[in-house]
């Protein structure tokens, strides 16, 4: 087993599940024994009512990751410094291992299409990309973690493969990595795009955190819908990827037909089989996993 | 940051927002003068902007984009506005959520301000609309609730504190409304019928729309839970002053002066408004001079 610990010594923190609304009740109430739960930081950054109230009931019980919808770090619109200034305020409360979002824009102009869109991958992009994650981790005083997107076209102007452009993004601006590993294949098979390839072109030490979802597949696209369990195809790439890096911080998606809490924690635990053993994690020489937050 | 206005990327981003936002779907978006102006890309030659897969042209490619848009922020709608989707029918609802969605784009981070200027839009923008005035009242109590969630949780003010405020102090003593309090006087029974919508349940009767009848309520936040109660005209009158920071004096001077007002009632009754408001946590503070 070849265990490559990321660069920062951020901690395994096990096999967790996303926050969502329809289980608060049960979190709450039974305190079931869960690894970490993961929030969408904008869910909390703009209220000041119940959502904030359960998630520091959840994160007195739980290590807490905060992952992002709306930095829109690949827009050309100014840095929105209110968003980024409520973002490092929640952080200050939850004090997550990391934080993060995505390799996308959701606007430009000022709109906000509430979307996570695609980038040309080229020399003019990469540089805009890296220039502005540089200045959002000054800000927040710590290295962001973006994730490989899903997505349905591309450009003609792209002039590198996806994980060419995100190796050299997170080399060149020192930021870490979420690898989605149900994107990896929905946008492959949207784009005809060897996984296996893309699998073998990530920087593992850059990488923290590893995605799982279900996606939906329909005559013409591949869509990343997170309303299903982890297709077997998806699964086969996780324990590929265990194999090249080793244990890492995995997390369950599921937004939409959301099931019973049980039966979202039964399907993230099937991670666990794929996850190379804490022994063999000793041997190879990584740490033992920590539960609790570490500054980043 | 400066912006890299003329950059070809900041065009092609700028291009895909306008086609991907165009509410006749992406061909219509890229013919139209907005995006040609942006770039002059044309349906036909599209593929020299967006690559073809074996399985879908560049345009339709594109449209999926434009597709989920509209989805997405329709659904949002429906899920803030369960009240006046219930009265215009599903499909009438989505019909005009789409076209509000189209003329006030999202310019916030987050999904839960898109609702915002919904009650306005229904008032002032949509052509033709059956039930406009109970329709706009009742979309201003849900986006209260709205409000009233995310609204910062403050302390309520205690029985003890009242009875510690000396009684020459009362006519000047500022009450402070708690944020999650929005006060509403409508022109239809808006509240009764939002109650019987809530409650209704598949076989009972139909809530329907109710003929006008002025009412007036409060939305806000106890504990946590929303809460909605009736106020009569005077308890409207004289709360909505001390919400504005009037103080208690002027308020009650300011009420009494109203026509329609019986002095003797106002006083008669403001000993239980005020144990009333007061036990339901309406007040934070009290500001003595």
């Amino acid at each position: 087993m070849n265990a490559i610990r990321n660069r920062w010594n951020l901690p395994d923190l096990g096999v967790g599940i996303g926050l969502r609304t329809v289980h608060y009740g049960h979190i709450l109430e039974k305190k079931p024994k869960v690894d970490w739960f993961e929030i969408i930081s904008e869910n909390f950054m703009y209220t000041d009512g119940r959502p904030l109230q359960i998630l520091e009931q959840v994160n007195d019980q739980y290590p807490i990751i905060m992952h992002g919808v709306s930095m829109s770090i690949g827009s050309t619109d100014p840095i929105n410094w209110d968003y980024m200034k409520r973002l490092k305020n929640l952080a200050a409360r939850v004090k997550p291992a990391w934080l993060g979002d995505h390799v996308c824009w959701t606007g430009v102009n000022g709109r906000n299409g509430h979307d996570l869109l695609p980038i040309p991958y080229n020399e003019e992009t990469l540089k805009h990309l890296v220039e502005r994650i540089k200045i959002v981790q000054d800000y927040l005083e710590r290295p962001i973690v973006l994730e490989n997107p899903s997505t349905y076209m591309t450009f003609k102007a792209s002039t590198m493969p996806e994980q060419e452009f995100i190796r050299r993004m997170a080399e060149e601006s020192d930021c870490a990595l979420l690898l989605d590993v149900n994107n990896v294949y929905v946008s492959c098979r949207n784009h005809h795009w060897d996984p296996w390839e893309y699998l073998e072109g990530v920087p593992y030490d850059r990488v923290v955190q590893i995605h799982l979802a279900g996606h939906t597949t329909k005559e013409r696209y591949c869509l990343d819908t997170h309303d299903h369990p982890v297709k077997d195809q998806v699964w086969d790439y996780y324990a590929d990827v265990m194999k090249r890096a080793g244990s890492r911080a995995t997390l369950l998606e599921w937004d939409d037909l959301i099931p019973t809490f049980e039966d979202v924690h039964a399907e993230a635990l099937k991670a666990q089989q794929y996850r190379p053993a804490l022994k063999e994690l000793k041997q190879a020489g990584a740490k033992k996993p920590r539960r609790e937050p570490v500054p980043a | 940051m400066k912006r890299a206005k003329a950059g070809d990327y900041h065009r092609t981003i700028s291009w895909v927002q306008e086609v991907v936002q165009h509410p006749q779907g992406a061909e219509a978006g890229i013919r139209s003068a907005k995006a040609r102006r942006i770039l002059p890309v044309t349906v036909e030659a599209l593929e020299e902007m967006i690559l073809p897969s074996p399985e879908a042209s560049a345009l339709e490619r594109i449209d999926l984009y434009a597709g989920m848009y509209y989805a997405r922020l329709v659904d949002i709608m429906a899920q803030d506005f369960t009240g006046v989707k219930f009265v215009m029918g599903e499909d009438a609802f989505r019909e005009i959520a789409y076209e509000f969605v189209h003329r006030h784009p999202s310019t916030h981070p987050s999904l839960t301000h898109l609702g915002t200027k919904f009650p306005q839009y229904l008032l002032k923008e949509v052509p033709k609309l059956k039930h406009r005035e109970f329709l706009v009242e009742l979309a201003r109590l849900e986006w209260s609730l709205e409000e009233a969630f995310d609204e910062m949780q403050a302390e309520p003010l205690t029985e003890a504190a009242l009875q510690a405020v000396p009684p020459e102090q009362w006519a000047k003593a500022k009450l402070v409304a708690i944020p999650a309090l929005r006060l509403h006087a409508f022109e239809y029974p808006v509240n009764d019928f939002f109650g019987a919508f809530r409650e209704y349940t598949e076989g009972a009767p139909l809530p329907r729309v109710p003929k006008p009848k002025k009412s007036w309520m409060c939305a806000f936040r106890r504990n946590f839970s929303l809460r909605r109660m009736d106020l009569t005209r005077e308890g409207y009158e004289v709360l909505s002053r001390l919400v504005a920071g009037k103080p208690l004096g002027k308020a009650l001077d300011e009420v009494n002066a109203l026509k329609g007002i019986k002095p003797a009632e106002l006083a008669a009754n403001l000993q239980t408004w005020f144990r009333d408001w007061t036990s339901l946590g309406l007040f934070s503070a009290v500001k003595l001079r």
